[in-house]
Parts: structure tokens; C-alpha cells; sequence
């Protein structure tokens, strides 16, 4: 396979000195390695070939600092000096070997060969704590942005834990200006009756290749909804699972990947109805120009006990060149009888007769393309609960488009 | 003066002959009638003046405003005062009708060398146009089209037209499927639109719309080809002996 990466188990051996968790880890990396075309849940890219390694990103001794903005910031996978304490939050950051005891309860680390990597490699976690029986009006904004070289493999580590009957909308920010080489793992759990709303925003240089896993888990009674809007770089892989672990919880789970140039995205997405009565929502759409490729997984498995589940998943993607590339494939795994389960594809190109409309009306071409597939991209934008994320996101992905829809 | 002057013109789509020569002239100011049997290519030639991609010129010329109409994009056609009320309005979902309207107007705004219109110009430009077609206002808040009733979106054809001004207006069967009520505002907002520097092109598989906007002339759509140009009596005498009449004349 490749050159560049065959080392990268010494340079994982090399850079972990001892430690627990951190040995457990890498015997777990040793035995899966970088997962390529041949391990199932990597079948659409091949992260030995499309994840550059040379070498193991340190992090500094300094804390970086933080804006000026009040958002929590993240950089290369280090915390910047917190906001000061709350009523409704705390945000820490430790060491890997005295992590919070929800840490490593969501990620698969023992199967995935991406995250047990992340694990071997990741020098603190972080760790957002949202307070029990607290609500958050505005959205909590954290900043992740990469400076690293590329070729220099950053681990960033989060945990996301929501209290007891605690309402908030977090914001992940993740951005690059450098081809970084990414590989973080974002572990989320929400404890009874919690109810929160993550907006994952992707919006990397070009060359930047990016593997983001989102882990989480829903105690009874909670809400979840998750967006991950993928603007497009050399690769985004998002590994999203969620298991509900207690009854009549709810999922949103949205997306939403713009691709251009040779680009490819990889939504690979988990959902398990381990507990009766939950209900899940998925609905992920691609946007692809160039010679790029997208693809999507939609695994959705129903434990034999989990009755009245509802499952409802869509897959769309538009194509608005014609060498662009789709690969959609919904796995249904159903083991309980009283559920109602769906699941639809397709993948099209812009409707002709509307595009004529359009001109016959003097709204040229590449508005008329542009206004189309913002159209597209709408609804999922709409799902996005919080109205100022929601502006956001819509903003970043029209400006995206701009380019995306010229001929 | 000349507004269009459509020469020798041949269509086809997908490789089937539709157009097969057609001659027509239409000065600033006229109101012409094409009539037809069904599928006698009446929507193709509305379709190849707005410039469908769909169809292939293979033969003939068509001069507007002095200009080669077949060689500008639909939407050059358009900024140039070409507008098509089409026979089956496009629904899109998703495309609200005000974001539509504005982009349609600042673009041809900008053909113009004028700058677009502020937000507050345009909104009043939509409330006064809704008042000539007596559009219902939430309309136009809802995306274009979809959900729309056939009267509905022949109307909102009307009320697209009053907002862009054209100079040649071809209507295409903006009778099908309205109600005498619906009908009624339709061409009542067509004649009020009417100046000495425009023209109209109605195409109608029926007289009765043209009780309502008087043509100046008819002329007969057959397999293709204008058959029979005359008054507005053509339409009554059609009526009265039916498409049969022309189709027996003119079998080949
Ligand atoms: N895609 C196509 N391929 C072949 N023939 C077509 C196609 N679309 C339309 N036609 C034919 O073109 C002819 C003219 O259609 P049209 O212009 O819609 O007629 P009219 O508006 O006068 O009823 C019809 O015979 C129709 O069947
Ligand atoms: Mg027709």
C-alpha cells in the first residue's frame, strides 16, 4: 500500500513512553492498523492511502491562547485557557491516564483501528461538561483549528457530557488553514433526560485530510440531534454511531458534504436501537461538482427487544458535474418485529426544466445552478435547531457554493 | 416597427422534426394569435424563441430588436424583453418566490447597466405588481409554484410578467385549466399591461380566451407550418367547422 504510512506504528511506539490506557491503545492499533478497503466500515476509502503520516504531531509545552470571542478553543488538540468557571458548564483538560470516567465508555476503541490510533496518540482530553438541571440559551461555540504541518498527524480528544435534565446546543468549529492530518475522536454521552443539539462545522484548507469520529450514547428520556456540515477538503471521513442505552429518547442525525476537485467525503454512520421505544432521524445529503466522490453508510441495527422502534433514513446526493461520483448504501439490521423502519436513496443532477424556468425569467446560469442546490442543501440546514448556528451554517456553505455550481 | 421577424425556421428535438419552416412577422403594438390542434408544434416554437435547449435549430433565422434572438442565452433573451408564459409553469421546491422575482429583476437590472434594487424598492415593485393581477399576497412568500393550483400558476405567470416589463409577451395556452373568474383576471392583466411598444403572441387551442385579448391577426399551427393567417373571424369560422376543416386541407 503505501510507503508513506508503513512506519506508523513505530512512530506510535516510539512516541508513547509507558502508561495504561495509552498501552492498551496501541496493542488495540497493533492488531487492527490503519483500516483500508478490506475492513467493511472503511469500504469507500482507504485511510492508509488517503490519510498522509510522517511523522506525530507534539504539542507544545505552552497552553495556546484563547480569542477574544469567549468561544472555548481548541488547538492541535490542546485546550487554550478556558472561559472563567459556570453555572452551566465546565470545561477541564487532562492527561489520558486520569481521564473522566466516561472516557473510552462510547469510542470503539477495541474495533476501530482509527480510534484506538487516536487514543495511542492523543495527549490530553477534553472534557465539556454540561451541569445537571441547567438550560443554555445561547449555543456554546468551540473553536478547533489545526496549524499543524502536513503530513503531521494531530490527535484531539473530546468527551461531551451532558448532566440530568440539561438543555444545550454546542458548536464545533473545526477549521484549518494548513493540509493538516486529523484524526479525532469526539466522545458524547447524555445522561437521563439531557437534551442536546451538535452542530459539527467542517471547514478545512483544501489539502486537508481529515478523519472525525463522533461516539455517542443516550441514557432514557433524552433528545440528540447532530448536524455535521462537511464544507469539503482532500478527505473528511465521519465516523458517527449512537446507541441509545435507555428508552424514549430521540435522534436527529443530519449532514450535509459539499465536494469538489478530487475531493472525497465518507459519512459513514451507526445507529443502534438497543432499547425500546426510541425514535431516529436521518437524513444526509451530498453535493458534489468536479471528479469528487462522496459515499454513505447508514447501518441501522434494531436489537430483538427494541420494540417500537422508529427509524426513518434518507440519502440524496446531487451531482452537478458528471464525472462526480455517489456511493449510498443503507444496511438495515432489524431484529425486533413492531417497528417502523425506512430508508431512501437517490442520486441526481439539477432538473433541467428548472433550469430553464429560471433562464427563461434572465436568472443566468450559474445563479439559477446556485439557487437550485442551495434549495437542496435547505432542509437540512433547516433541521439545525439553534437560529444563530443555523445563519452560520448557511452562510458557510452558500459562500461555498459560489464556486461549487460555476461551469 | 419590426419586434420579431422569424424566417424559414426548422426544430427539432431529439432528432424528430417539429418546426418545418416557419415565416412570421410581428410589429411593436400587435396582438397575433397562433391556433392549432393538439401537437401541432405551437409550445415548440414558444419553446425555441425562449431558447430551450431541449430543441435544435436546424435551419432559418429569427430577428429581435434588430438582434440574432437564436444566437443569445435564454437568459440574454429574456434581459432583452423576450418573455414566455409557459404552458406548464415549473414548480421549485425550495426557491421561495420573492428570492426568484428579485434575482430575475436585478439580473436583467444589471444587463442594463442599472444596480439592483434595494430591498425596500423591490418589495414595493412586488406589492404593486400583485395588486395588477390580483395575485393572493401569500403566494408569494411560498416557494415557486409548488402547491400552486393551475389557476394559481397561470396567474403567477401573469404577475411575473408584469413585474419584468417585456416587449414581446408569447402566452402558451394561458387558458388550459382556468376557470371563466381566473381567465377573466389573467387577460385583464395582460391588455392593462399593454403598450405601443410591445406585442403579443397568444397561442390558444381555443377562441374563447380571445374574446378577451383581441388579436390583431390568427394564424393556423399545423404539423409544423403556419397554414392560414387572417382576421380575428379566422378564430369564429375554426369554431364553427372545427380543426378538421384545416386538417383535411392540409394533410400533406
Ligand atoms: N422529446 C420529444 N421527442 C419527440 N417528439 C416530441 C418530444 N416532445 C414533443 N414532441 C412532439 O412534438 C410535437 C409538438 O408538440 P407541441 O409543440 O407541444 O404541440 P402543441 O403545443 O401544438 O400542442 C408533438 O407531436 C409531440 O408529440
Ligand atoms: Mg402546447
Amino acid at each position: 500500500m503505501s510507503e508513506v504510512n508503513d512506519n506508523v506504528l513505530a512512530l506510535v511506539r516510539a512516541h508513547n513512553k509507558s502508561r495504561d490506557t495509552r498501552a492498551a491503545a496501541i496493542e488495540c492499533y497493533e492488531r487492527l492498523g490503519m483500516p483500508g478497503t478490506d475492513c467493511e466500515a472503511y469500504r469507500f476509502t482507504d485511510m492508509a492511502r488517503m490519510l498522509p503520516v510522517r511523522s506525530i504531531h507534539k504539542t507544545a509545552a505552552d497552553t495556546p491562547k484563547a480569542g477574544a470571542d469567549g468561544h472555548i478553543r481548541i488547538v492541535d488538540g490542546r485546550l487554550a485557557t478556558p472561559p472563567e468557571a459556570n453555572a452551566h458548564f465546565s470545561i477541564a483538560e487532562t492527561g489520558i491516564d486520569n481521564a473522566p470516567d466516561a472516557f473510552e465508555s462510547v469510542a470503539p476503541g477495541v474495533s476501530d483501528g482509527m480510534v484506538a490510533l487516536n487514543t495511542s496518540l492523543a495527549e490530553a482530553c477534553i472534557h465539556l461538561h454540561i451541569k445537571s438541571a441547567t438550560a443554555l440559551d445561547a449555543p456554546l461555540v468551540v473553536d478547533i483549528d489545526f496549524t499543524t504541518a502536513p503530513g503531521q498527524l494531530v490527535s484531539p480528544r473530546l468527551l461531551l457530557t451532558s448532566g440530568v435534565d440539561s438543555d444545550a446546543r454546542i458548536v464545533l468549529r473545526q477549521t484549518s488553514r494548513t493540509a493538516a492530518s486529523v484524526n479525532m475522536v469526539t466522545e458524547v454521552h447524555l445522561a437521563e433526560h439531557a437534551r442536546l443539539e451538535v452542530v459539527t462545522v467542517q471547514d478545512f484548507a483544501p489539502d486537508a485530510a481529515v478523519v472525525n469520529g463522533l461516539y455517542c450514547a443516550q441514557e432514557a428520556d433524552t433528545t440528540l440531534s447532530l448536524t455535521l456540515a462537511s464544507l469539503g477538503c482532500r478527505l473528511t471521513r465521519n465516523s458517527v454511531e449512537a446507541s441509545f442505552d435507555g428508552e424514549r429518547s430521540h435522534l436527529d442525525l443530519n449532514g450535509i458534504c459539499l465536494t469538489q476537485g478530487s475531493q472525497h467525503t465518507d459519512n459513514h454512520t451507526r445507529i443502534r436501537h438497543l432499547k425500546p421505544g426510541c425514535t431516529s432521524g436521518e437524513l444526509f445529503k451530498g453535493i458534489l461538482g468536479g471528479q469528487s466522490t462522496a459515499a454513505f453508510t447508514g447501518m441501522v441495527l434494531v436489537a430483538d427487544n427494541a420494540q417500537k422502534t422508529e427509524a426513518l433514513q434518507t440519502n440524496r446526493n446531487l451531482l452537478l458535474s458528471p464525472q462526480a461520483k455517489a456511493d449510498t448504501r443503507p444496511q438495515l439490521e432489524i431484529y425486533a418485529d413492531d417497528v417502523r423502519c425506512s430508508h431512501g436513496a437517490t442520486v441526481g443532477q439539477l432538473d433541467a426544466e428548472q433550469l430553464f424556468y429560471m433562464q427563461a425569467r434572465g436568472i443566468g446560469l450559474d445563479q439559477a445552478r446556485r439557487l437550485l442546490t442551495e434549495a437542496f442543501a435547505a432542509d437540512v440546514i433547516e433541521r439545525i435547531g439553534d437560529e444563530t448556528t443555523r445563519a452560520t451554517v448557511r452562510e458557510a456553505i452558500g459562500t461555498r457554493l459560489e464556486t461549487l455550481t460555476q461551469q | 416597427m419590426e419586434l420579431l421577424k422569424i424566417e424559414n425556421l426548422h426544430a427539432t428535438i431529439d432528432g424528430k422534426e417539429i418546426l418545418r419552416g416557419i415565416n412570421l412577422n410581428i410589429n411593436a403594438g400587435e396582438t397575433h394569435a397562433i391556433m392549432g390542434p393538439n401537437g401541432s408544434g405551437k409550445s415548440t416554437l414558444s419553446a425555441v424563441l425562449a431558447g430551450n435547449p431541449a430543441y435544435t435549430v436546424t435551419e432559418g433565422s429569427v430577428r429581435f430588436n434588430g438582434k440574432d434572438l437564436l444566437g443569445l442565452t435564454p437568459e440574454d433573451r429574456a434581459h432583452e424583453g423576450l418573455f414566455l408564459s409557459f404552458q406548464y409553469p415549473v414548480e421549485i421546491p425550495g426557491v421561495s418566490m420573492t428570492n426568484f422575482m428579485r434575482a430575475a429583476v436585478n439580473e436583467k437590472r444589471r444587463y442594463q447597466g442599472l444596480a439592483p434594487l434595494s430591498s425596500g424598492d423591490f418589495l414595493k415593485l412586488m406589492r404593486q405588481k400583485k395588486q395588477i393581477i390580483d395575485i393572493d399576497a401569500n403566494l408569494t412568500n411560498r416557494a415557486v409554484n409548488e402547491g400552486f393550483s393551475g389557476g394559481e400558476k397561470k396567474k403567477n405567470e401573469i404577475f411575473q410578467m408584469a413585474m419584468l416589463e417585456p416587449t414581446l409577451r408569447i402566452l402558451d395556452e394561458t387558458d388550459s385549466g382556468l376557470d371563466i373568474d381566473a381567465l377573466r383576471v389573467c387577460a385583464d392583466g395582460v391588455n392593462r399591461l399593454k403598450q405601443p411598444d410591445n406585442a403579443t403572441i397568444v397561442i390558444t387551442h381555443y377562441q374563447r380566451l380571445l374574446d378577451y385579448i383581441v388579436p390583431d391577426f390568427i394564424h393556423i399551427l399545423y404539423r409544423g407550418r403556419i397554414v392560414m393567417t387572417g382576421g380575428k373571424e379566422l378564430a369564429l369560422e375554426l369554431e364553427e367547422k372545427g380543426y378538421d376543416w384545416i386538417k383535411k386541407q392540409f394533410q400533406d
